[in-house]
């Protein structure tokens, strides 16, 4: 039996251990802090310890850790911790909107953070995965429990809502509107 | 293929993430080669990517990746011995359970085929031996072994019209009986002791053995009275064809060959 066991441990070593910077990164974002985003990602791999018998040799093992960091992650903020990624249709509604709002001319640093700050959770997660730590569609809907279909259409509302996010806090010169695409309903309304 | 301005800003992000088909991706490469709002838009989006990134970052480096990775080990380590440790009790606990289990089993088990299997060699073995023969001391020596050598020398030769005429160990069933075979009044009588090894007897109605504290179980088997009597230790059975007579006199024998046993129990 610790025969077996002495195994499972070099196998997880291998497969699970080498993922280590990476979901660190991602902890360290998703918590805000270092510390945070180092307890998180112990109590991540502590998990998946604890369930690695369940994983299939050969199968994907980052996506796999990513799954269990956001359940972990969902669990310790308390906030809908068996829905692995519900989106609130109201909240997102106007989103939905938004897809094809352009992006400004002027970027800033400053901007592009305080816009990724005010996205919604659940989008804001997604853009993180995706755009930021490049995990593939495919990767990120095995992560988040959800199929590839709904990545995506969440992606594109993601995506919208911070070009739109980013256009509120840019001078109208600068944005791409001018270039005749769709605007927020509330730009419209503008006088 | 060739996409319109809404169709390449719908596919532009998943362009930049690299997972559109080849056709797409061609489609998208002509339309900005010939559209400049669409270029310019596409640029725009590698910039936020690329800002996002930027911004985001956070410093990983290798000392920092391989201090987690150290105390995340540990984490795993001290979770694995806890494991063990759990599972090493489990064991112990479950063989406990089962040497508890039975000990408790043993304890209680009962000897069913106790009467029926002395009748049964009574029939088999003590009825087989001719109407002449008489107790040869050598034949019984060579015959008995230990610790039942001396059982005939305790038990008696003779009560009353009673005489043994042959004593021998005699497997039977998986049983090792010492038997002590008695003829008189017409009839002949099997005496057999055995080791405790079977469980308890049968519930049957008891007496009190004249003398002594021990219940004697009386009951029949295949038309043949059993007395028998429980020691700590060993089991005796008496087998008879009718009772005895005087009747007290398989009482006799009883009495004498529990005295025998109980000098083996010391």
């Amino acid at each position: 039996m610790f025969g077996i066991s002495h195994q499972r441990r070099e196998e997880f070593d291998r497969a699970a251990l080498v993922h280590v910077p990476e979901l660190l990164r991602f902890a360290t974002r998703l918590c805000g802090s270092a510390d945070a985003g180092e307890d998180l990602l112990q109590e991540t791999y502590l998990q998946a310890w604890r369930s690695f018998h369940r994983f299939a040799a050969g199968t994907n093992c980052r996506a796999w850790l990513y799954k269990i960091l956001l359940f972990t992650h969902s669990a310790q903020t308390r906030k809908r911790a068996r829905q692995p990624f519900l989106v609130d249709f109201d909240a997102a509604g106007e989103a939905a909107l938004l897809v094809d709002a352009p992006t400004p001319d002027v970027l800033t640093a400053e901007a592009v953070k305080a816009a990724f700050d005010r996205l919604p959770e659940h989008f804001r997660t997604l853009v993180l995965l995706v755009d930021v730590e490049g995990l593939t569609y495919r990767e990120a809907a095995e992560a988040l429990n959800v199929p590839i279909g709904t990545v995506m259409s969440r992606l594109n509302r993601g995506r919208g809502l911070l070009r739109v996010e980013l256009a509120r806090n840019v001078p109208e010169s600068s944005t791409g509107a001018r270039n005749g695409m769709i605007l927020s309903a509330e730009r419209r309304a503008r006088p | 293929m060739n996409l319109d301005c809404q169709q390449v800003r719908e596919v532009m992000d998943s362009y930049l993430s690299e997972e559109l088909s080849v056709e797409t991706n061609h489609g998208v490469l002509h339309h900005v080669s010939e559209c400049r709002d669409c270029a310019a838009e596409l640029k725009r989006r590698q910039r936020l990517r690329a800002l996002l990134s930027e911004t985001l970052d956070v410093a990983v480096n290798d000392v920092n990746a391989d201090r987690v990775r150290m105390r995340i080990t540990q984490a795993v380590d001290r979770e694995r011995r806890s494991s063990q440790r759990i599972a090493r009790l489990g064991a112990i606990a479950a063989t406990l359970v089962a040497i508890v289990a039975a000990a408790y089993w043993a304890g209680n088990r009962v000897d069913a085929a106790a009467y029926s299997d002395s009748a049964e060699d009574h029939v088999a073995c003590a009825l087989t031996y001719s109407s002449s023969t008489v107790y040869d001391p050598d034949r019984a020596a060579h015959n008995l072994a230990p610790p039942f050598e001396h059982i005939v020398d305790v038990v008696g030769r003779s009560h009353g019209v009673y005489q043994v005429i042959d004593a021998h160990m005699c497997p039977f069933k998986g049983r090792n009986y010492a038997h002590v075979v008695i003829r008189g009044n017409g009839q002949t009588l099997s005496l057999f002791a055995e080791r405790a090894e079977r469980g308890a007897l049968p519930d049957t109605p008891t007496t009190v053995l004249a003398g002594d504290a021990l219940d004697v179980h009386a009951t029949t088997r295949l038309g043949y009275g059993i007395s028998a009597v429980a020691t700590r230790d060993y089991r005796l059975f008496l087998v008879s064809e009718r009772p005895t007579d005087p009747p007290d006199l398989a009482q006799d024998i009883l009495r004498s060959a529990v005295r025998f046993i109980r000098g083996l129990e010391k």
